[in-house]
């Protein structure tokens, strides 16, 4: 078995209750998953709450894991990510925290990192970068950081209407470079 | 084209699917657009693609262990409140008894007409796992039961697929052995219709003629949930 398709397995097996699927899949899988909530969250002890949701949830849902058709890791990824993003923006709603706060510049990978980088990292970093760095910037703080329209238009210093245009054609961009 | 209700007609209306991988849609938005990805297929592939791309954003975030407790206290908390093994816990006598029981009233009900099928909602699951059997059921309530659509996949040599029906936190119910047609149909009796809505849809990989018990007794191959239409 491939390493996804070990993954798929025990997502099956955790749908129907295998708590040692479970177990395995969390030893497999948690690393991974804590270091997105706490990059979104840049908060350990929050990170670790959210982690708690994040499995209980993985728990729940395992049974809708094949419905968007998303590849193992990025189905759970997608999940940690969201989950996460939820929590930042109930705690946002009340700091407001765009303000002061800004987009962690997350830099392309580095040349250590991109070694090990799966295809899809490379082609969306060769991308991004035929991008100009500000909307390159945008896309990543989007994912990253939960960064909404009305929070990027703050940062980037634009209306809001104008900073959708901006992304949107950003993003067609985007997937022109990756269907190349 | 499903891009109608996107007023920027100079641009893609696909690139919706980026905006909801993005978190950018407001809620009504992402709503309607979630509803949309139930019924497009290609939509749902588009939304997977940038799913992929975008998820490999976190490829050069270094793995990070999360401390011991944290299992803990997912795993205290999964204890009390589900009680889910209902592979091994249940006795046998169980399944037995509750076969015989819903064997009773569903010939009880379609006797006497009781099955009020026309009020229920089509269901549809997709049934996909590690292997690359791939099929999906749609509920058909003036059927009165599944049609069942093999869409890929085929059993391996010495072996059957058989349908298992999940109820939330009941033992598995055998729907039968997959036949090798791409389509087929399986009739559901009432009980089994009125838990179809919450229910999960498996495939085991058994011998010849099915499993020689009443749970699954080979790998389970795929996986489900039904989802209302």
């Amino acid at each position: 078995m491939t390493p996804n398709q070990q993954i798929e397995d025990w997502i099956a097996r955790i749908a129907l209750g295998d708590r040692d699927a479970f177990t395995s899949l969390y030893g497999a899988t948690s690393a991974k998953l804590f270091s997105v909530a706490v990059r979104v969250l840049n908060d350990r002890a929050e990170s670790e709450e959210a982690l708690q949701e994040i499995y209980l949830r993985i728990w729940d849902k395992a049974g809708m894991y094949a419905v968007n058709g998303l590849s193992p890791m990025t189905w759970l990824i997608t999940l940690a990510r969201n989950h996460a993003i939820d929590r930042l923006r109930k705690r946002a709603r009340v700091a407001s925290r765009m303000e002061h706060a800004d987009l962690v510049p997350d830099s392309a990978p580095g040349p250590a990192q991109a070694a090990e980088a799966s295809l899809e990292a490379v082609a969306l970093g060769r991308c991004l970068e035929e991008l100009p760095p500000d909307r390159a910037q945008a896309v990543r703080g989007a994912y990253l950081d939960g960064a909404s329209y009305a929070e990027l238009a703050a940062h980037f210093d634009v209306p809001v209407n104008t900073m959708r245009t901006w992304l949107r054609r950003s993003l067609i961009k985007l997937k022109e470079c990756l269907s190349r | 084209m499903t891009g109608s209700e996107t007023p920027e007609t100079d641009e893609d209306p696909r690139i919706d699917a980026a905006e909801y991988a993005l978190g950018l849609l407001s809620a009504p938005e992402a709503e309607a657009f979630e509803a949309r990805l139930i019924h497009d297929p290609e939509l749902r592939q588009d939304y997977a693609a940038w799913a992929e791309y975008f998820a490999a954003l976190t490829d050069s975030i270094p793995p990070d262990a999360p401390p011991v407790q944290v299992w803990n206290q997912i795993n205290a908390a999964l204890t009390p409140e589900v009680p889910r093994s209902y592979w091994q816990q249940l006795h046998p006598l169980k399944y037995l008894l509750g076969g015989i029981l819903a064997a009773g009233l569903a010939w009880a009900a379609l006797t006497f007409g009781l099955i009020d099928s026309d009020t229920a909602p089509e269901l549809r699951a997709e049934i996909a796992g590690a292997s690359d059997l791939r099929v999906i059921a749609l509920y058909s309530p003036s059927a009165g039961g599944l049609v069942v659509e093999r869409a890929a996949g085929a059993s391996p040599a010495g072996s059957v697929y058989e349908l298992w029906l999940i109820a939330d936190g009941a033992s598995p119910m055998s729907l039968g052995v997959l036949p090798d047609d791409a389509r087929s149909f399986v009739s559901l009796d009432a009980d089994q219709v009125a838990v179809l809505g919450s229910a999960l849809l498996a495939i085991s990989q058994e011998p010849p003629g099915g499993s020689p018990g009443i749970v699954p007794t080979g790998p389970v191959v795929a996986v489900g949930q039904m989802v209302a239409l």
